[in-house]
C-alpha cells in the first residue's frame, strides 16, 4: 500500500473515531454539559463520517487499487493526493471548530468560508488524482 | 476496468465536484443555510449520496467482484444496461425534483434509483463467492 493511501486510510479512521465521539456526545444525558451546541455537533458528526471517513478511505483505496499506468510512475503523481489530504483535513478541522464556535458562542463566519474553500479544493485535487487512473483495461 | 465501471466512476467524480461545490456554497453563504435553502440542501444530499458514493461503489464492485467462469463473465448485459439506465435516470429525475421541476417527480426518481440498485445487486449476488469458484481444475 503506497504512503498516500496509508495516510488517507489512517486519517479516515481518525475521522471515524471523532465522528462516533461526536455522536456519543449527542446521546449524553441532558444534564451533562447542557451548553454544548447540539446542531453544531450533529453537523460536524455527519461530515466527519461522510467526508472525513468515507471520502478519505475511498480515495486512499482507489489510489492503491485502480488500474496502474504502464509507464513510470505506475500510480501517477501523488502530489495532488497530498494536496487533497492536507486541504481536506484542514477543511474538516476548520468546519468542526468553526461550526461549534459560531453556533455555540456566536463566532464569525470566516472559518466556515475557509473550510468550504478548502474542502472544495480538496475534491478538485481528488478528481485530478484519480481521473487518469479510471480507464479501460484488458480483463 | 470495464467501460460501465469507467462511466460510473467518472460520473461519480463529476457528481463529487458538483456536490462539493454546492456544499461549499451552502456553507460559505450562510452557516445554517439548510433552513433557508431546503431545495439546495436536498440537491447536495442527492449529488453526494446517489451521485457520488453509490455509483463509485457500484462501479468498483462491477469491476472487482469475482467473475463467472462461463457465459457472460460479469452477468447479463441486458440486465446491466437496464440497471445502469434506470439508475442514471433516477439520479437525474430526483435531482430535477429537488431543484423544483415538481415534487411529483421525486418519487419517480427514487423508484428508478431503487430499481437500478436492485438490478446491480441481482447482478452482484452470484458474483459474491470465493475467487476461482466454479472453474474446473486444470
Amino acid at each position: 500500500m503506497p504512503p498516500l493511501s496509508r495516510a488517507f486510510v489512517k486519517a479516515g479512521f481518525v475521522a471515524l473515531l471523532l465522528g462516533l465521539l461526536a455522536e456519543a456526545l449527542l446521546a449524553r444525558p441532558e444534564a451533562l454539559w447542557p451548553g454544548l451546541p447540539a446542531a453544531a455537533i450533529r453537523l460536524s458528526a455527519l461530515h466527519l463520517l461522510t467526508v472525513g471517513w468515507l471520502l478519505q478511505v475511498i480515495t486512499g483505496v482507489a489510489f492503491w487499487m485502480f488500474p496502474r499506468h504502464r509507464d513510470h510512475p505506475p500510480r501517477g503523481s501523488a502530489a495532488p493526493g497530498w494536496a487533497a489530504w492536507g486541504l481536506l483535513n484542514l477543511g474538516l478541522l476548520a468546519r468542526v471548530g468553526g461550526e461549534s464556535w459560531r453556533l455555540g458562542a456566536g463566532g464569525p463566519l470566516w472559518p466556515l468560508q475557509i473550510s468550504a474553500l478548502l474542502q472544495f479544493a480538496a475534491a478538485c485535487c481528488i478528481a485530478w488524482l484519480l481521473w487518469p487512473r479510471i480507464r479501460e483495461m484488458a480483463g | 476496468m470495464p467501460p460501465l465501471s469507467v462511466w460510473l466512476i467518472r460520473g461519480a467524480l463529476c457528481s463529487l465536484l458538483a456536490g462539493s461545490a454546492l456544499g461549499a456554497w451552502l456553507l460559505a453563504g450562510e452557516p445554517l443555510a439548510g433552513a433557508s435553502h431546503p431545495a439546495l440542501r436536498d440537491a447536495h444530499f442527492t449529488l453526494m449520496l446517489f451521485g457520488w458514493l453509490l455509483p463509485f461503489v457500484l462501479g468498483t464492485a462491477y469491476w472487482m467482484l469475482p467473475r463467472h467462469a462461463g457465459g457472460e463473465p460479469r452477468g447479463s448485459r441486458g440486465v446491466t444496461r437496464l440497471a445502469a439506465g434506470a439508475y442514471a435516470a433516477g439520479v437525474a429525475i430526483r435531482l430535477g425534483g429537488s431543484l423544483g421541476t415538481g415534487e411529483l417527480w421525486r418519487p419517480v426518481g427514487m423508484a428508478l434509483l431503487l430499481a437500478g440498485t436492485a438490478g446491480f445487486i441481482a447482478l452482484f449476488w452470484t458474483r459474491i463467492k470465493p475467487f476461482g469458484a466454479g472453474r474446473s481444475a486444470p
